[in-house]
């Protein structure tokens, strides 16, 4: 690898964030352990909280998928020219006048699949992903393969998600890092000119944004 | 309940942002997800607003700097021990819970943040651990 590629892996992780480090003692633990039981116990008696509830609310968190924003950004790009417009030249600012925010100082970009070009975005070290606008990453997406393919052989990879390209198309590998997320814009498919820009988000796959996938009329 | 997650809650965004590490929440133990469920639940149950929770949580981590930058021995305390410490106010605010609640369940309740008086330079001693 060439000497310019010097970004090592904490330049693919977000910001330094002092909070992923574990600060407390066993002690400590085991202390706040208690508090939390006991502050629990207390919201339960008073029928406040069910900790079954509890339950199934850290999971709806933890595994929030919502790629919702993306395909929303999608489809109004579709229907407003001016808004794909702002949208590939600040994609940041674009996405965040749809009310979609929460990335930590990183920059978001938005690439935009022509008939030409197809465009598939990696984190070739980690993991780098642009969830809130995608979700959580999917487990392939930090799989060493996926990463380490993509640049390698694209197209043998875009074939294993069973999209065969042209030849006469180009592909794009665009890798993600700490500063830049890249999204793929899809290109919209034919035959939807009289849908709505509610049914255009619902056709917008999670994976046609990372541009493993095209957008398909019906799913 | 609700079933997707109340994005007011989940893209916080500056010193109240979520801990996250490629998007996913990171918790370091159990009672840091224990925490987190409880005052999203009561939110989302109308006992407060998301933003009554978040403005003692900012206060809380803004404190927690500035004592830092005073003091670089200041305890630093984890982001949901910050956490854990606002939504006990905002119960006490709310009149879900008394203070004396809170200290006859929690035992022995916050530890003392401030170092002991006299500045005795002895090292703690390291709690050996289990390998």
């Amino acid at each position: 690898m060439s000497d310019d590629h010097t970004h090592g892996h904490s330049a693919h992780d977000a910001p330094p964030n002092p909070y992923l480090e574990k600060h407390t003692t066993p002690e400590q633990t085991a202390a706040l352990e208690k508090r939390v039981q006991a502050l629990e116990s207390l919201l339960v008696a008073k029928g406040l909280v069910s900790s079954e509830t509890l339950d199934k609310l850290v999971e709806t968190y933890e595994n929030d998928l919502g790629p919702i924003n993306g395909a929303k950004v999608v489809a109004r790009a579709w229907v407003d020219p001016a808004y794909k417009e702002r949208l590939l030249k600040d994609a940041t600012a674009a996405i965040a006048e749809l009310g979609f925010s929460g990335l930590q100082g990183e920059h978001m970009v938005v690439v935009e699949n022509t008939p030409d070009t197809h465009n598939l975005v990696v984190c070739t070290l980690c993991s780098c992903y642009p969830w809130p606008v995608l979700g959580l990453p999917p487990a392939w997406f930090k799989d060493a393969a996926y990463r380490s393919r993509s640049v390698v052989d694209p197209r043998g990879v875009l074939r294993d998600f069973g999209l065969e390209l042209d030849e006469s198309t180009a592909v794009k590998v665009w890798d993600s890092s700490a500063e830049i997320r890249y999204m793929v814009l899809p290109e919209r498919p034919v035959g939807t000119e009289d849908m709505s820009e509610e049914e255009l988000t619902a056709l917008v796959s999670r994976d046609s944004m990372i541009g493993v996938t095209k957008v398909e009329k019906n799913t | 309940m609700k079933s997707t997650p109340d994005r007011k809650i989940s893209n916080m965004e500056g010193d109240a942002a979520l801990p996250r590490k490629s998007g996913e929440l990171v918790f370091h133990d159990a009672w840091e997800r224990r925490a987190f469920a409880l005052a999203v639940a009561l939110c989302e149950q109308g006992q407060y607003q998301w933003d009554d929770f978040r403005d003692h949580l900012i206060a809380e981590i803004g404190d927690a700097d500035a004592a830092r930058a005073d003091n670089p021995d200041a305890p630093f305390p984890g982001y949901y021990e910050h956490w854990l410490a606002s939504l006990e106010k905002v119960l006490i605010e709310k009149g879900l819970c008394t203070q004396d609640q809170l200290r006859a369940d929690g035992g022995e309740g916050t530890p003392p943040q401030t170092p002991p008086p006299g500045g005795s330079q002895r090292p703690v001693p390291r709690v050996p651990r289990p390998i």
